[in-house]
């Protein structure tokens, strides 16, 4: 029987530390190290936060700079994976009857390179991306980690990467990307407490 | 670098429990989890990618943390790995 590959979530932080040296991204290395290696990626970003499901079909998709007021350094990354449009086409069957748009307009975005490219740096293995619909509840997303269990046991790993509790990115100062100035809300709610 | 609030740190350490706990429907209702969970979950985009994986887990598997710890002061940079 073929090695059930782990499904991993990683709080990525500050979008620096893509191309920082610390004890996260080190912590990252050992993980993409001591995990078998997959044969593909589906990375489900939550800067891909729209109105559908969608997953990335590209043969090679783009590296998207989704954030702004970080260095140059940061916008110059890229993370040349290929995509596996026999994953996207796959990731849609498996959610069948959901609709689910194979999407030419979306890339890898931050949420993905920024810990791809610690995990496996030499960015050969095929890499897919899941949108989150916006418009569904909790309890939606839950079930389509459900119906993509399967994946696991055919050599894909599974990967999400986010990180709650971001407030005060923008307030040190090391700039926003646009999802996170949205925890400005949350400081205010804090300072009325 | 700040210390971490205290809000943060309960969080990570609830949902933390939670996961290994397999009780996910407190996790899926993350808004009615009080204070803590709201500060700590300002938007969903940030969070919901977590119950992808989770989501994932097969009977008789194991949620491990290969990172943990909260970052200036309150952004988690826990990692969930299930089997």
């Amino acid at each position: 029987m073929a090695e059930i590959l782990p499904a991993i979530f990683f709080g990525h932080g500050n979008p620096m530390n893509a191309v920082l040296e610390n004890s996260y991204t080190k912590a990252w290395r050992r993980i993409g190290r001591t995990t078998p290696k997959p044969k593909a990626i589906l990375s489900i970003s939550a800067h891909w936060f729209v109105s559908e499901t969608g997953v990335t079909v590209a043969t090679s998709p783009r590296t998207i700079h989704d954030f702004g007021g970080f260095p140059q350094e940061l916008f110059q990354v890229q993370y040349p994976a290929p995509g596996d449009p026999k994953l996207a086409r796959r990731v849609q069957k498996l959610l069948a009857p959901l609709e689910v748009t194979l999407d030419n307009s979306w890339g890898l975005d931050h949420g993905t390179w920024s810990v791809l490219r610690h995990v496996y740096p030499d960015a050969e293995i095929p890499v897919v991306q899941l949108s989150i619909d916006e418009n569904k509840p909790a309890s939606f997303h839950f079930e389509i980690g459900k119906k993509l269990a399967p994946l696991r046991e055919e050599g894909i790993l599974v990967s999400a990467a986010e990180t709650w509790s971001t407030i005060f990115m923008r307030m040190r100062g090391v700039g926003t990307c646009p999802i996170l100035t949205i925890g400005l809300f949350a400081l205010k709610r804090m300072q009325r407490r | 670098m700040p210390d971490p609030y205290d809000w943060a740190v309960r969080f990570e350490k609830d949902a933390k429990e939670m996961m290994v706990a397999g009780e996910y429907k407190p996790l899926i209702e993350y808004e009615k989890l009080g204070p803590e969970a709201l500060l700590s979950i300002p938007t969903p985009d940030h969070y919901l990618p977590m119950l992808y994986v989770i989501a994932t887990k097969q009977q008789g598997e194991i949620i491990t943390f290969p990172i943990e710890g909260v970052d200036g002061g309150s952004i988690s940079m826990l990692s969930v790995q299930v089997g």
